[in-house]
């Protein structure tokens, strides 16, 4: 059962579209259809420390860079903006860097694992991705753009985790040239598409393709000491497909998570238990966990709102006499209360 | 149900009722979820009461609920014209009708929200009669010609502005008119459009939506000359209609399709104009099972709730009424504190409208059925909302794995120096740790020695094959036939296996030798583990020690009876003449004995030749006992696949005390692994990594991930101290990788390092010597700078003689370890320095340079800031 832990009035003059808590936990950032990026305490209810103003148009996502390089959050609007922000206190934030080389709304924003240094991710409706990596001593940016990158749109990108530990740890691994920077994408055009950069391009490395409809998200799993990585990919086509890559990372498999009763809108993986969370428009978060043979058991069943769906989800035995035995679809009402699902299928910015 | 269904409407100012209109005019009450449901509902897809019918109209043309707070009313316009009121209460009432003077079909109709009782009647063309009507219904039929507008024209749409004091029109298929009432003259403003069907204004009170076919047109009433927007779709509209809960959300219906198009509307100020564009978005309302059936076709019409959020009844096929909710919002976010993660969302409950907040009727919550999520809303009393629809609720996702999310735990066990201190530590003691993990650092602190953590199995020598090390190793094995004590008369002989590994594997399980065994007896009676030593005695065929051990546990307990019986039975015992009829009874009383120890004690004295099976799998026994207890009693092949099982069910199970029997081994990484997999304890992994896993195998990938992200998660609670203590730990481990330097000193004048000089002279050098050395730079012979309070050289010692003794043992153990104190330190303004410890005392009672003639404040310019950081938390 979903309980309470804490209300924050965001005072948001419309929707919320995205919030994120910063490295210690402390601080959370919100973004909203009123253009506006607000951070917050996360831990006491008051108002808001601070109002980024500087986008035109709905921010869609904000991401927190490793504070390593200092207070910085990323935001990326449909003003078509990427817009860096950084802070000497938390009420104090300042426009670090604009970035506005898209042709239209800039769907999703993903900094890199520090080993790579701050660099960013953003992709665009415009179909394109661009990387910006920031020279931390000049203080100057660079972008690299990988042009039709999906046609129609880019909705989702996340980095791949760097796969050697951080050099400073262990002297051994001397081979810092080891580090091969990936990207995952998932686009308008049905596909999952890893990108490799070599030589200082990016280039399209493997194209995943399982999907029906548009790929809404995209997550590749923190690596966890297993010789192998992990992708998990959403789409409106109701399917939540994890791609699982050998050592080499040169074969792709797939293996649908699970058949959801509404187009899924996010994913993402916990930082290190290995736990898979999806959010859907069936106004249902159901967490995911792979058990030791492989197979991928859902680990909560009260937690959004549509009960439905406990039936048809593959129950693991153990977990069965949990289930409160009322559900079975019996009257009237239980009809209705199914009928918050809906379909998804058009939201792309018409402009 | 009877008959078909045509449109549904909520009564703006009642919001648990609604009205539907077709072949009969029924009122409906919305249940909330308390209620006890009658059996049978007339609409299966909402929950609710009938509460009344109007027979007098039938096949109403159109329908409009007033905004009358003291009763449900509704206009209902009819196809010859008839406009007819009616309050499902009151028979018939002829000042409650109105009849134009020429027949032809009521097309729309509108109630003004500021004078409840004024309605706008539109009407079909007729040749000598205007088309639009205003009645106010208190005060009779409308006669005077100030209430007729549009003579010989037809209205297509009605509405009326925000401030319900314009009244808009869509008329004769080509014009929007704006009619100002205030004023006798009505016309003020007509705009050319073919888009006149479905006036409605936003809840913003500025944008205006009209449509014609597959059109959408915007208009912005404060400058209503030029269409803002025009949107076209693939279908023809139907209806269209403001949210009211959120500012400009615009919904369409469609013909022949099952979808709610939804048009979030916003503008964009760009440079000069605002520049306005919509988000569309396709919804389904219907559940999944019925998707791709043909069972719901077409949706008909559409209600917003008044006030709930995002709440509609939708009309489907007409008949079937649905209540519908958009889906909520939902985000996942990731706290420091929690593995799982956090949910925000919207919290799910009336918005106060504005217009609801003139009625001030209290909000009779009716929980939507369509969201449980309302559950958490509907504890707390929700009229006393006053926040936001924008407002985000943090949710735990689970209440119940939260109890399992151990990180809040990981966290105080870190600031308790968990994993710091050997197992035997007083501090280890006082952690918070579950008995699990307990037993396994204890074993785990049992089997490490001589930094190693050499595992049972290669102690044994287990898995080296048919090797000639092997076959020696075997060929050691001294097999021994035990005799029971006297009086106990068993013809069983029991053999028993000794080997130099079977005897260091036994010590390694914790077990002790012949001579010592008596102690450890003794031992683990003081510790109040009377099974545990009784079982091990018996394992031992001290089968009467064990008697005293239970007797005199009895004597101490509050529930004696288990050992008083197990005494008894044991003291009786007598092998050839008890076991066949104790065999009979192990099965059931295997079930019933609690005490596993106990358990293992009778499965041993039953056992059948050779078949230690029960003992061996008697899993509440400690996994080191066991091992002991197969080490002694196991031949060498028995032995070994009793190894190689237990390993391999450790690894299935995440059974960190398999580490016992692997050791620093891959497998006792794959064992690390599965626990980590099934436990996310990546602190207890990382740590046993850390104190245990010192050799080859620590530069394993996982290991040093496992590392790093605990390191990180001290990083991220802001545990720098312990971050650095653990640091410092794992350095002194990698002993051999010496990390770099990271300090130079470098000659002022020639610029050449003089610190590689200083570790260039080898190490073992008296202080003596040394502090006259350094007094130059070994290269170009410039002196070396001076404290400026001693005058003594950089590099020489202070208190030489107090301090010689300690420098060499630290440099022993590869450190050069001097205190922070006796370094040399600078302003980076005037370059004056001297010794740390110097210019602190100095600094205590001057604030200005100790060099004489020097003004600079030095100790002034590090300001003290607080770290942001800290500031925050």
């Amino acid at each position: 059962m979903v309980s309470l832990l804490q209300e924050i009035d965001t005072e948001h003059e419309d929707m919320v579209h995205h919030a994120a808590l910063d490295f210690y936990g402390l601080l959370l950032a919100t973004c909203s259809s009123d253009g506006s990026v607000r951070i917050f305490h996360s831990r006491k209810n008051n108002k808001a420390l601070a109002e980024l103003k500087g986008h035109q148009g709905p921010v869609w996502q904000v991401t927190w860079a490793h504070p390593k390089f200092g207070n910085i959050l990323a935001s990326c609007s449909y003003d078509r903006k990427v817009i860096i922000w950084k802070s000497t206190t938390p009420r104090d934030w300042t426009k670090l860097y604009e970035y506005s080389n898209h042709d239209s709304s800039v769907n999703s924003v993903d900094f890199a694992p520090p080993e790579y240094g701050l660099v960013l991710a953003c992709a665009s409706s415009d179909g394109s991705i661009s990387v910006l990596t920031c020279n931390t001593e000049y203080g100057v940016w660079d972008a690299k753009k990988i042009p039709n990158a999906h046609t129609i749109g880019v909705n989702a990108i996340s980095w791949c985790p760097a796969q050697m530990p951080d050099p400073a740890f262990d002297q051994r691994v001397t081979s810092r040239t080891a580090l091969v920077k990936r990207l995952v994408s998932g686009g308008c055009d049905n596909l999952v598409k890893i990108w490799r950069e070599d030589n200082d391009r990016w280039s399209e490395e493997h194209r995943l393709e399982a999907h029906s409809d548009w790929v809404r998200d995209v997550a590749w799993a923190p690596s966890i000491g297993l010789p192998r990585l992990q992708i998990a990919s959403a789409s409106q086509d109701r399917h939540v497909i994890i791609w699982s890559s050998n050592a080499e990372l040169t074969q792709w498999t797939s293996c649908i998570l699970h058949t959801f009763d509404d187009a899924v809108w996010s994913i993402s993986w916990s930082t290190t238990g290995n736990v898979l969370a999806v959010t859907g428009g069936d106004n249902n978060v159901s967490l995911w966990k792979e058990n030791s043979e492989g197979q991928w058991i859902r680990i909560n069943y009260e937690s959004g709102t549509a009960i439905q769906s406990k039936q048809t989800h593959n129950l693991h035995p153990q977990q069965q006499p949990q289930q409160p035995a009322h559900l079975q679809p019996s009257s009237d009402s239980e009809h209705s209360s199914n009928l918050s699902n809906s379909h998804l299928s058009n939201s792309q910015l018409s402009n | 149900m009877s008959g078909n269904v045509h449109g549904i409407s909520w009564f703006p100012n009642h919001p648990d009722k609604f009205v539907s209109w077709g072949q009969e005019i029924n009122l409906y009450e919305v249940r909330s979820k308390e209620e006890i449901q009658p059996k049978s509902s007339r609409l299966p897809y909402i929950p609710c009461n009938y509460l009344s019918n109007e027979l007098r109209y039938q096949y109403a043309r159109c329908v409009a609920a007033s905004y009358h707070s003291d009763q449900p009313i509704i206009a209902v316009g009819l196809a010859d014209g008839k406009i007819g009121i009616c309050n499902f209460r009151d028979t018939f009432d002829s000042s409650w009708e109105y009849t134009p003077s020429q027949q032809r079909m009521c097309t729309c109709l509108a109630w003004n929200e500021l004078d409840a009782n004024i309605l706008a009647i539109g009407h079909d063309k007729h040749r000598s009669d205007s088309c639009i009507t205003i009645w106010d219904i208190e005060r009779g039929v409308p006669k005077e010609t100030s209430n007729f507008f549009g003579l010989s024209e037809s209205a297509n749409s009605l509405c009326w502005d925000h401030n319900h004091r314009v009244l808009i029109a869509g008329m004769s298929q080509n014009l929007i008119k704006l009619f100002d009432l205030r004023q006798s003259n009505a016309t003020c403003q007509s705009i050319k459009t073919k888009a006149v069907q479905g006036l409605a204004v936003a809840p913003n009170g500025n944008y205006l939506c009209s449509y014609v076919d597959s059109m959408i047109m915007l208009w912005d009433l404060r400058a209503i000359e030029r269409p803002l927007r025009q949107i076209s779709s693939s279908r023809n509209h139907m209806q269209l209609a403001w949210c009211p809960t959120r500012t400009s959300l615009l919904s369409s219906l469609q013909r022949d399709s099952p979808y709610i198009t939804l048009y979030d509307i916003r503008s964009v100020d760009n440079e000069s104009r605002p520049e306005v564009y919509h988000v569309k978005r396709q919804i389904s309302p219907f559940p999944a099972k019925y998707q791709h059936s043909s069972k719901f076709a077409a949706l008909n019409w559409l209600s917003w709730h008044p006030r709930d959020f995002e709440r509609m009844l939708l009309l489907a096929d007409a008949l079937n009424i649905l209540d519908f909710r958009l889906p909520a919002s939902l985000h996942t976010a990731y706290s420091n504190r929690h593995k799982l993660p956090l949910l925000m969302q919207r919290p799910l409950y009336a918005a106060p409208s504005p217009a609801a907040a003139v009625a001030a009727t209290p909000v009779t919550h009716t929980a939507p059925p369509t969201s449980s999520c309302s559950t958490h809303s509907t504890g707390s009393s929700l009229t006393d909302y006053q926040l936001s629809q924008n407002s985000l609720s943090f949710d735990f996702l689970e209440r119940d794995l939260l109890e399992d999310d151990l990180l809040e735990e990981t966290r105080q066990r870190a600031l308790q120096d968990y994993g710091m201190h050997k197992p035997d530590n007083k501090r280890f003691a006082e952690l918070p740790l579950t008995p699990y993990l307990r037993n396994v650092w204890t074993t785990l602190g049992n089997v490490f020695c001589e930094e190693r953590l050499t595992g049972l199995k290669s102690t044994l020598g287990i898995n080296l094959g048919h090797t000639s090390e092997a076959l020696m190793a075997s060929s050691r094995i001294e097999s021994q036939l035990l005799q029971w004590p006297d009086g106990i008369n068993n013809s069983n002989k029991l053999v028993c296996y000794r080997s130099e590994q079977r005897d260091l594997a036994l010590q390694l399980c914790g077990w002790y030798f012949d001579q010592e065994l008596d102690r450890f007896i003794e031992q683990l009676y003081n510790n109040k583990e009377f099974s545990r030593a009784a079982m091990i005695c018996v394992f031992h065929l001290k089968v009467l020690a064990a008697c005293n051990i239970l007797s005199q546990a009895a004597d101490m307990m509050r529930d004696p009876s288990m050992y008083r019986i197990t005494a008894i039975a044991l003291s009786s015992f007598n092998a050839d003449r008890c076991s066949s009829t104790w065999r009979n009874q192990r099965s059931t009383a295997n079930m019933q004995i609690q005490d596993p120890h106990l358990r293992a004690i009778f499965s041993f004295l039953t056992m059948e030749k050779d078949n230690f099976d029960a003992v061996l799998k008697e899993e509440g026994v400690s996994l080191a006992d066991r091992v002991a207890f197969a080490c002694k009693y196991l031949s060498e092949t028995k032995l070994a696949d009793y190894v190689k099982q237990r390993i391999q069910r450790a690894i299935e199970y995440g059974d960190l005390n398999g580490l016992l029997l692997t050791g620093e081994s891959l497998d006792g990484i794959n064992i690390l692994q599965s626990y980590m997999d099934a436990n996310f304890d990546v602190q207890t992994v990382a740590l046993v990594a850390i104190n245990y896993f010192r050799n080859e195998h620590f530069t394993d990938n996982r290991i040093q991930y496992w590392i790093a992200s605990y390191l990180d998660y001290l990083n991220s609670w802001g545990l720098w101290e312990k971050r650095a203590e653990l640091d410092i730990k794992i350095e002194n481990i990698r002993a051999s990788a010496r990390t770099s330097r990271t300090v130079y000193l470098s000659c002022n004048f020639c610029g050449k390092s003089v610190s590689n000089a200083l570790l260039d002279e080898p190490r073992p050098r008296s202080t003596s010597t040394s502090t006259n050395r350094l007094s130059s730079c070994p290269s170009c012979r410039k002196p070396l700078p001076r404290c400026s309070l001693c005058l003594m050289h950089m590099g020489t010692m202070m208190n030489t003689s107090g301090n010689a003794g300690e420098a060499s043992t630290d440099q022993a153990g590869g450190w050069q370890l001097k205190p922070f104190a006796k370094w040399f330190s600078w302003c980076q303004t005037c370059r004056h320095g001297g010794h740390t410890e110097h210019i602190m005392q100095w600094f205590k009672q001057n604030s200005e340079c100790p060099v004489s003639s020097c003004n600079c404040r030095c100790f002034d310019m590090d300001g003290t800031k607080l770290n942001a950081l800290r500031d925050i938390s």
